[in-house]
């Protein structure tokens, strides 16, 4: 598209004019936009003025609205200040910004007023229209935040993702900007919620990447953006010496792709795959492969597997994205842990599989996955056919898969096979520590006899003959010395061919290439010849080798290239190095920080230690507000470790707590000198509905944030920590506005879906035992009863705090007393009286006395084993104990699983309604343990049993979570 | 399979040593006018980018991809494969690379593995810096203005402050980690070379005893101590107490301390007493410099002045702190007829001689 420029010769006449001219010159510049985008969409930020313009527009309207309200006649002025606000939105309140500098507003102006701006806009100009869920929540901001294209305290990150995803620019990603997009998608956003759901829309976000990249060189039809809009994003950015850098270089590769040529995307690659051919095709072409190898120990060989990273799947399905970061699948014949979320996205996973799989079985386990990942796992997450695999030893003493089956003299081999050894082989049998498989060294004399060929060939092994082929120069990255190597995107493999006689000609076969034939005099008569490969597109290339020697002999062989993505390197989705961070979830708030709703996991080499420092810092720019170094931990570090030091050595301190209460984000580097090195960063939770806080003169002040765009205001009510269960409403203009000073308690905006819990701690206390101040009345033992009871419990339990862990200290008496009187209606009323004593007392509760022993003889074991091992574990005992009749059918669906519903209701009260997903089936869980008390009774003695087993008695005082019962 | 012209206008061609070889060069962002394909330079970047491809992983994979893949095009003998083992000592001592065990996963644990250290620099005190580390993929991480102004000097990166200053606070911005020099530079307390052998000899009285080890190597220290390499030996006859490398089920043999009567091992134990302090073969190197000097054959050292300062050749490997040290404070340069030199000015020359003399327990060669 030619560059479009609107230099609204009569801005300047007007410029001291009324704003009716200048409305109606904008009018005049949208228009003529509008249909020169022709299907293509236009934003507010479009407006072409330039800096001294928006200036003296801003001015105007101001001025005007100190006088009189806004006026219809002048709605796209209004819409573009809008816009030029949103611009400078950095993610904390967008109204209160907008009212502080336009005075008159809060009288005169409506916010719905604007939305009607921007529809018109939206309606006569061909505008922008915000979807998804965030345009749905935000239904008034998401206006001006999209129509600012780019919002200027996300331009740095937008910059930053680009120069990480340069390696894997195509002709196909750059051609359209709804692949670029996709792509863009695929890599995270660095920790930002917000860049997120402006992303939403792949298109909008790889229409700004493509104005980016092809600034200077104009060379792309595709972008759909003003010029002068796009080189004034272009100069803030260069404001910026990193992400000038960073812009640079992803140009330079942008156009390096360019210079090959754009091309649309095919049909072929859009469609999605529906049978196990097209899937294995299209995994392929992404190069997404596990690998297996076989690691010597004292007890024997190890079968490892390294699964594929999923990543790029994202780029061609994006509709997968939110499953996949969300998902915690399990490995196949592995210990059956659960992986952490987005570590199938990271790569890098090892796991040792204890049995091997079944043929077919895919290797990755997810639940509930979406058809077309099935399809997709099913056709290439498998192990390689069977029923024999051949490994190669390798000079590290580890056995290598030899994906090519080829195997030569006097060199060392493992077989596995699950079938009876063959004969006509030497096999020399070994130890393998995997159940289902065995094992074999195969032993090859210096020449392999006609019988012996048969027999490998009977294996469906083949000898390989006097030819090599291997990397030359750049070396290949996992080269099994057999042919097979991993190169990255944007290299050229280069391969040195080799035979033991002189060559009279080299063929050389690439699917899709036309054969390369090097024949007599070029040779010279060498016994090696270089190959070189152009860049190969990312997936799996194999190379057909033929040679013919001076003697009329010809031999065979082939080399299977292996070309994948770069990984990107960012502090905080590194996992390469010694030090691994395994955060869940991965991108959290600050609130699930605070909270303890975080588990951090750090493994890395024992002796060496890790140190952690927390940064609180506050938009925009990142301003630090405190920065806080912890003491050293020695890895590995637990969960429970780091949530003890985290709390001692942060939450709990006076300083932190007032950072917290001002921050919009806090970033946990943790450092291990000369091993790795991790960054989370964790942001306020960007929701329409928000609790403000501010801590002056010892007191608590909250206000209410209201960006849903909608008249009715939200219910307000406060529960105390005396009397947890009992709301009393607080008016709602109190907490509007600049908000006011609030007693302890948890304070809830209610408001449909969106309903925002926040603990206040209490301004005065004494340090009595506050579990005896509690009072909460008794529960029906009914469904009816026990559903608003389970709401109130989640309340608690799912809020944020504020950064006093008081709030805590008086908050865990009061949901623990809660938790207590549910089970006074599902135990029975002196089972909820028993959990205020000791442990013993709940033994010989249970009248299921086998089902006591297991538990109170077991539970260190259950607190050891994963979540999903430990409710097979109790539905067994269970079974064992006649509590579900032998024979009876176990539901396919957890939410009906007896023990699952149990051991959930007894952890997690909390967390039960968002798991049953609808008041019937919730209903139907609720009768299911009524029915069936003393089921459960023996989860909640379970759970008990096992937080006395995790967190020392001084812990349990901070956590209203139990520990140890992380559900997915 | 994917369709390799997708991207292409060229196909594959055969090609002489020559274009394999500027290609490999210009592939690692060194220049082909001043680097061969088998310099330090290159051997340390062709390393650093395996490593950044596949670490975690043993050593000799790295050995293997690395030499595998230069041999077809140097012109060098079997030493290949000994000088990648060597720079990889290098890279780990320097800090790109961490060598460790101990890993909660039980198939690591029970061998040492390579890592590829978190990117990160060192400031010298000429406002310079040392770049530490390597990125998955990327080799190191920074943007190709930045990356085009990197030194390559033997295993060292090094990147000067330009003329917009403040290029600490623009390499964090890239993610860089900055190591203060004291944690860089930190070393074990001074020791003299009796002390620390009779520590070492104390140890070796106290360990049990040991049985025969097949493949053993030891540095003998009848040997001349001016040819690192071929004091490596396998045992015959000797007697007395060796530093040695012994082979372990996988992974690179062990350092360790062996006392041989008649070449038969007695007592050993194995290097490093402490992990978390040293490498295997830091502590080695040590006790065999005090095992030297003890004796009155001290490890050597020449000295060599020209007008841009003074060059000190070194023929044995020295310990992880010392050696950054003189990085830290000199420069590497290319050895000639030793294992490595580094070049000092003039006006850090009299303390770092103090300091080889006195700590490292060296002696000047006299010229021959």
């Amino acid at each position: 598209m030619p560059p479009y420029y609107c230099t609204l010769e009569s801005w300047a006449t007007h410029q001291m004019g009324d704003l009716a001219a200048r409305q109606a010159a904008l009018e005049g510049h949208f228009k003529e936009l509008a249909s020169a985008r022709a299907d293509r969409r236009v934003f507010a930020l479009e407006h072409g003025l330039d800096k001294a313009d928006r200036a003296t527009l801003a001015q105007q309207i101001r001025a005007h609205c100190a006088q009189r309200p806004p006026s219809e006649d002048h709605w796209l002025l209004w819409t573009v200040y809008a816009a030029e606000l949103g611009y400078d939105y950095a993610g904390r309140e967008y109204w209160q910004s907008f009212e502080k500098v336009t005075p008159g507003w809060q009288p005169r102006g409506e916010r719905g007023w604007i939305r009607e701006c921007f529809h018109r806009f939206a309606q006569t100009y061909s505008g922008f229209r915000p979807e998804g869920s965030w345009a749905e929540h935000f239904s008034i901001i998401c206006w001006p935040i999209v129509h600012a294209v780019l919002p200027r305290d996300l331009q740095v990150r937008i910059a930053r993702i680009l120069y990480d995803i340069r390696h894997s620019f195509t002709g196909e990603t750059l051609s359209d900007p709804a692949a670029l997009g996709a792509l863009i998608a695929t890599r995270g956003w660095l920790g930002s919620t917000r860049l997120e759901q402006l992303a939403d829309d792949a298109k909008v976000i790889g229409t700004i990447a493509l104005a980016l990249l092809f600034r200077e060189s104009k060379q792309h039809a595709s972008v759909a953006l003003l010029e002068s809009t796009v080189a004034r994003i272009a100069d803030d950015l260069d404001q910026h010496r990193s992400a000038q850098a960073w812009l640079k270089d992803a140009r330079g590769a942008a156009s390096r792709v360019a210079m090959r040529g754009l091309r649309a995307v095919p049909a072929r690659v859009a469609a999605k795959p529906t049978t196990p051919a097209e899937a294995r095709r299209v995994l392929d072409e992404l190069g997404v492969q596990p690998s297996v190898f076989l690691a010597p120990s004292p007890d024997g060989w190890l079968v490892m597997l390294r699964p594929p990273s999923l990543a790029p799947l994202l780029t061609r399905f994006p509709e997968l994205r939110e499953y996949l970061t969300r998902a915690r699948p399990t490995v196949v014949g592995s210990s059956g842990e659960l992986l952490a979320r987005q570590r199938v996205l990271q790569g890098g996973v090892q796991v040792r599989l204890r049995t091997w799989p079944e043929k077919r079985e895919v290797l990755l386990k997810f639940e509930d996955a979406p058809e077309l990942l099935q399809v997709l796992l099913c056709a290439e997450c498998l192990l390689r056919p069977g029923p024999t695999w051949l490994f190669r030893i390798g000079s590290d003493k580890v056995a290598y898969e030899l994906k090519g089956r080829m195997v030569g003299a006097e060199k060392g081999y493992l077989l596995l096979t699950s079938a009876p050894p063959p004969g006509g082989l030497d096999l020399v049998p070994e130890t393998l520590a995997c159940e289902g498989m065995s094992a074999y060294r195969l032993r090859l004399p210096s020449s392999i006899d006609d019988e012996m060929a048969a027999a490998l060939r009977a294996l469906n092994l083949s000898v390989a003959r006097a030819i090599e082929v291997r990397p030359a120069g750049l070396a290949a990255a996992g080269w099994d010395g057999n042919g097979f190597g991993e190169w990255l995107a944007g290299e050229r493999p280069c391969v040195v061919v080799s035979s033991d006689h002189e060559l009279e000609s080299i063929t050389c076969r690439l699917a899709g290439a036309e054969p390369l034939s090097i024949r007599g005099e070029a040779l010279k008569g060498h016994t090696v010849a270089f190959v070189q490969f152009p860049q190969l597109a990312v997936g799996a290339h194999i190379a057909e080798f033929t040679l013919r020697t001076r003697t009329g002999g010809e031999q065979r062989g082939e080399m299977e290239m292996l070309v994948r993505e770069r990984r990107h390197w960012a502090p905080g989705l590194t996992h390469d190095g010694a030090l691994t961070v395994v955060a869940d979830p991965p991108s959290p708030t600050i609130e699930e920080l605070w909270s303890d709703r975080l588990t951090v996991d750090i493994h890395g080499p024992k002796g060496q230690s890790v140190e952690c420092t927390v940064r609180f810092w506050r938009r925009p720019g990142r301003q630090a507000l405190l920065e806080k170094r912890l003491d050293a931990l020695p890895l590995p570090v637990t969960r429970h470790q780091w949530s003890t030091h985290f709390r001692n050595g942060c939450r709990t301190e006076t300083e932190s707590q007032g950072a917290y209460d001002q921050a919009d984000g806090i970033t946990l580097d943790f450092v291990s000198l000369g091993v790795g090195r991790f960054t989370l960063s964790a942001e306020r939770e960007f929701v329409p509905l928000r609790w403000v806080v501010r801590y002056k003169n010892q007191r608590y002040h909250l206000r209410l944030q209201d960006d849903r765009g909608v008249q009715n205001t939200p219910r307000l009510v406060r529960y105390s920590f005396e009397q947890p269960a009992v709301a009393q409403t607080l008016p709602s203009k109190d907490l509007a506005g600049d908000g006011a000073e609030v007693d302890g308690g948890l304070h809830v905006a209610l408001a449909d879906e969106q309903s925002q819990a926040i603990i206040v701690a209490q301004r005065q206390f004494g340090l009595q035992d506050l579990r005896q101040h509690v009072r909460v009345p008794q529960v029906d033992p009914s469904a009816d009863a026990i559903i608003p009871f389970l709401g109130i419990i989640e309340l608690w339990s799912r809020a944020r705090q504020v950064g006093s862990s008081f709030s805590l200290h008086f908050a865990v008496p009061s949901v623990r007393a809660l938790m207590n009187a549910l089970y006074g209606a599902l135990g029975g009323e002196a089972w909820g009286q028993l959990e205020t004593g000791s442990l013993q007392d709940l033994r010989s509760a249970i009248e299921h006395d086998g089902l006591g022993s297991e538990i109170s003889d077991y539970w260190a074991e259950y607190a050891r084993i994963p979540l999903h091992h430990r409710v097979s574990r109790f539905e067994k005992a269970l079974i064992d104990e006649g509590v579900i009749p032998p024979g009876r059918r176990i539901p396919a669906d957890p939410r009906e699983r007896l023990a699952e519903v149990a051991l959930r209701f007894a952890s997690d009260p909390g967390g039960v309604r968002a798991w049953a997903d609808g008041s019937k089936r919730l209903q139907g869980m609720i009768n299911l343990l009524l029915h069936n008390r003393a089921a459960a009774r023996a989860a909640r003695f379970l759970v008990l049993c096992i937080e006395t087993h995790l967190s020392p008695a001084k812990d349990t005082k901070w956590a209203i979570r139990y520990a140890g019962w992380e559900w997915s | 399979m994917g369709d390799p012209l997708r991207w292409l206008g060229v196909v594959v061609k055969i090609v002489d040593r020559d274009t394999v070889a500027a290609s490999f060069i210009s592939a690692l962002e060194l220049d082909p006018s001043i680097h061969a394909p088998d310099s330090d330079e290159a051997i340390a970047a062709a390393i650093r980018r395996v490593a950044a491809m596949s670490c975690p992983c043993v050593r000799s994979s790295i050995v293997r991809a690395v030499a595998g893949a230069l041999r077809p095009i140097v012109i060098e003998g079997p030493e290949l494969q000994e000088r990648v083992d060597e720079m990889i000592d290098s890279l780990v001592g320097h800090g790109d690379l961490a060598e460790l065990r101990a890993s909660e996963n039980e198939f690591e644990r029970a061998t040492w593995l390579l890592h590829a250290a978190p990117p990160a620099f060192v400031r010298r005190e000429s406002g310079a810096v040392l770049l530490l580390g390597i990125a998955p993929d990327e080799i190191f991480p920074l943007p190709g203005g930045l990356q085009r102004r990197i030194q390559y000097r033997g295993h060292v990166r090094l990147l000067e402050e330009d003329s917009s200053g403040n290029l600490p606070a623009y390499l964090s911005d890239f993610g860089l980690l900055e190591l203060s020099s004291k944690t860089w530079l930190s070393a074990p307390p001074r020791s003299d070379a009796h002390t620390m052998l009779g520590e070492a000899n104390a140890q070796l009285d106290a360990a049990s005893r040991a049985g025969s080890i097949p493949d053993l190597r030891i540095l003998d220290w009848q040997t001349p101590v001016t040819y690192y390499r071929t004091r490596w030996l396998e045992p015959k006859r000797q007697t007395g107490r060796f530093v040695a490398r012994r082979p372990q089920s996988y992974g690179a043999p062990l350092w360790c301390y062996v006392e041989l009567e008649q070449g038969q091992p007695r007592r050993l134990f194995d290097f490093p007493r402490d992990e978390r302090e040293a490498r295997g073969c830091d502590e080695a190197w040590r006790v065999q410099a005090a095992i030297d000097a003890t004796r009155g054959q001290p490890q050597l050292y020449r000295r060599r002045e020209d007008s841009e300062g003074v060059t000190i050749d070194f023929f044995a490997p020295l310990p992880r702190w010392a050696d950054r040290r003189f990085t830290a404070f000199g420069e590497v340069v290319p050895r000639r007829r030793c294992l490595f030199s580094r070049r000092f000015s003039q006006s850090e020359i009299a303390e770092e001689l103090h300091y080889i003399n006195d700590e490292l327990w060296l002696a000047e060669a006299k010229e021959s």
